[in-house]
């Protein structure tokens, strides 16, 4: 493996993948998307056009107080259905509950490892490729290796309350990307699950950190999260086609810091996944909650 | 590790295996990694590289599910087709074969260097320095008898399927040919193994026939190394376009894959002259892409926008056209409107094609077409130029084994000059006429 073992491969690689289609009325974003999958590269007005696009159909928004912020708006742009900011809103209520239970996973020198959602009373869940970083590969905590942070939103301070210890191991999915850690989740209420997974075309959300990596996403970094990294921030996509049993294709902007996300169901605020990797301007993936609720 | 043993029998590269190979949370981590490394690229490019890498994937889960086989597949697009030829070439990974019941051995992927590998794949997914275009060294066409024999074999790189079936029929023929046409596509990427194995090693040479190969889009997706490397040279064949003729007719191959699908000024300036010298004679022209396609997308806009090649074209001075790139056999019933053309796709003569668009249409009726599954395409306009009616070659391909109601029959196509009489044959596989016309 040349010093890079498949684990630390993963955890490199979360990405923007941008809507699949783009809207009739932005023909230089078209221009774009197609020259880029052809291996051509864009025009900077070309490029430019996308950026806008994908920061607008792929939006990423903070979440401050525990709240989750309005999309953004698309101003001249008949971008958003009515359907879907109707959605948003409903959505923004029924998460509220939720949205406190997800933490940034730590390691021992408080650097940013993933992320994780509380599943059950002291129950986290994240990716088994996140243990593997808090615990070296060995897949066993030491005391203090790791901790999760469950409010870390922009320019907001964590109290005491905010952090708690993963204190062991209580379950590793013998296949799939997924850990029950044990954490002190005090009153947050777990997730809840749903069931299947959705159609292609599903509006669904991730909630998470997403860090800062230009390595695996060359462009559109910077516009679709503002610059604002390692922070709570809940992204807005689509389920992609291919999706079946235990495997979600999705397209939420995600990056390296959000494994370990939980996937909602916007129409309903239930978790249909747990985001797990991606390939820029491809697919990103999620497990299915049913191998979560398996190891529960 | 490394390149294997040869294998006895063409590999298909299925999505599966392409998607372990590049699409699997090692080779994912470690194209991050080697797109990391590489410092002779600007983020830009790194950007297109890999949202290639992942159209690439989409393209090749969408041609096997189009389909619906395990079978040779081959989307247009130059890095599918070179990662489908790395993958089958074996290089740089550990590959076993399966064989598939449908013809060929499936490459099983599987390397214990992902770092290594993700690196040759990377500099598979960069841009390549296309091989130069050669070029004839005169205008003066070659000559034929005024009683000759051609066959045209379209799309038939695979080494699979019909294809060797069709060999042996231009190899059995009891007449004898005097050029032997391959109207181009070597798969995946017409790589040099690629090259001897689904091609040169299995061309079905005639003593006394001349053989030519056009240039195609999926030679090219390699750079055209081997096309003009091995095969023109192995071929006795000056350039990627020629022209033979006799005292009644111009017979014109054309090169329209160098430029994807389009024509250069050099090539128009020639092709004017050779059809100037041509004189009176009909001309009859070759190539692997199409001007028109009735049931696809892809037309020959690039074709009939070139100044010069437009104007000769809507001269309406060419008499027939016979194509390929579209893996179907269609023969138009009468000229198209515009450029006044006898077309014909003879581009069957090996890829699994997928029956969807065909196996709908109404069944052809008339003497012309008792012989075969012929269907009725209906007439129409494209891109301005109405089209005549069409019949196009339905029913099932018994040589793709256990799979062969989800195909049309492969073929090829024989051309018997006669002083100022062109009459064309579709023969099957086996060398069966299953269509005839007498031309002029």
């Amino acid at each position: 493996m040349a010093g890079n073992s498949p684990v630390e491969a993963v955890r490199k690689v979360r990405s923007i993948i941008g809507p699949l289609n783009i809207p009739d009325s932005e023909a230089e974003a078209q221009s774009a998307l197609e020259a880029l999958r052809n291996g051509e590269a864009p025009t900077p007005q070309q490029l430019t056009a996308l950026e806008i696009v994908v920061r607008l159909l792929r939006p990423v928004v903070l979440l401050r107080n525990g709240q989750l912020d309005d999309l953004p708006e698309t101003t001249n742009r008949d971008l958003r259905p009515v359907e879907l900011k109707d959605a948003w809103s409903k959505f923004q209520t029924i998460a509220k509950q939720y949205v406190g239970s997800v933490g940034r996973i730590e390691d021992a020198r408080s650097r940013h490892v993933g992320t994780g959602f509380v599943v059950g009373a002291g129950l986290v869940a994240t990716n088994r490729h996140v243990l593997a970083v808090l615990s070296s590969g060995a897949e066993v905590l030491a005391p203090g290796a790791g901790r999760i942070v469950f409010k870390q939103e922009y320019l907001a301070t964590n109290s005491a309350a905010d952090i708690a210890a993963l204190v062991e191991v209580v379950a590793i999915h013998p296949v799939k990307d997924i850990v029950i850690l044990r954490a002190d989740t005090a009153a947050r209420m777990p997730v809840a699950f749903v069931d299947g997974v959705p159609t292609a075309g599903a509006n669904i959300v991730t909630i998470g950190f997403p860090g800062k990596d230009e390595a695996n996403n060359p462009l559109f970094l910077t516009s679709v999260f503002d610059g604002k990294f390692g922070v709570k921030s809940a992204a807005l996509g689509e389920v992609l086609d291919g999706t079946a049993a235990s495997d979600i294709f999705h397209d939420c902007s995600t990056t390296q810091g959000n494994s370990g996300s939980p996937v909602f169901v916007v129409s309903t605020g239930q978790v249909t996944g747990i985001h797990r990797s991606g390939y820029f301007m491809y697919r990103n993936e999620a497990v299915s909650s049913a191998e979560i609720r398996a190891l529960l | 590790m490394g390149a294997q043993t040869k294998p006895s029998d063409p590999v298909v590269v299925t999505f599966e295996q392409i998607s372990k190979a590049i699409g699997s949370d090692e080779a994912m981590g470690n194209l991050g990694e080697a797109s990391g490394r590489d410092a002779t690229i600007d983020p830009v490019q790194k950007a297109t590289i890999m949202a290639g890498v992942g159209n690439v994937l989409r393209m090749l889960q969408d041609a096997e599910r189009t389909a619906g086989a395990k079978v040779l597949t081959a989307p247009h697009d130059a890095r599918a087709a070179r990662l489908q030829s790395l993958v089958a070439s074996g290089e740089a990974a550990n590959l076993r074969y399966a064989a598939l019941p449908s013809g060929g051995l499936e490459a099983m992927f599987d390397t214990n260097d992902w770092s290594g590998w993700a690196t040759v794949v990377w500099e598979k997914l960069k841009h390549l320095i296309p091989h130069p275009m050669v070029r004839p060294k005169t205008d003066v066409a070659a000559s034929l008898p005024d009683k000759c024999r051609i066959a045209v074999l379209g799309d038939w790189g695979t080494g699979l399927y019909g294809a060797p079936k069709i060999g042996a029929a231009v190899r059995q023929d009891r007449d004898p040919f005097d050029l032997l046409l391959h109207l181009g596509d070597v798969y995946y990427s017409g790589t040099s193994s690629e090259v001897d194995q689904r091609f040169l090693e299995i061309w079905p040479t005639r003593r006394g026939a001349i053989n030519r190969a056009l240039n195609s889009n999926h030679e090219m997706y390699s750079g055209g190394d081997a096309y003009f490397g091995r095969t023109l040279p192995a071929f006795g064949q000056e350039g990627s376009y020629f022209a033979y003729q006799n005292s009644q007719w111009t017979l014109i191959g054309l090169d329209v894959a160098y430029k994807d699908h389009a024509i250069d000024d050099e090539q128009v300036r020639w092709l004017t002259e050779v059809v100037r010298k041509a004189g009176d004679r009909k001309i009859v022209l070759f190539s692997h892409h199409q001007l028109y396609s009735n049931l696809e997308k892809e037309q020959g806009a690039k074709l009939w926008s070139h100044p010069g090649f437009g104007e000769l074209l809507l001269s309406k001075r060419i008499f027939a056209w016979y194509w390929g790139h579209e893996h179907r056999c269609t023969v138009y019933e009468a000229p198209d409107t515009n450029f006044g053309i006898w077309a014909r796709c003879i581009g069957h003569s090996g890829m699994p094609q997928s029956r969807d668009l065909t196996i709908g249409l109404s069944r052809a009726t008339g003497p012309a077409y008792e012989r075969a599954d012929w269907r009725f395409c209906p007439a129409v306009t494209v891109e301005g130029n109405p089209l005549p009616r069409a019949v196009v070659l339905e029913g099932r391909n018994e040589f793709i084994i256990g799979e062969e109601d989800k195909f049309t029959p492969h073929g090829y196509a024989v051309l018997n000059i006669d002083g100022v009489h062109l009459e064309e044959e579709v023969r099957s596989a086996t060398g069966e006429v299953i269509y005839s016309k007498r031309l002029v």
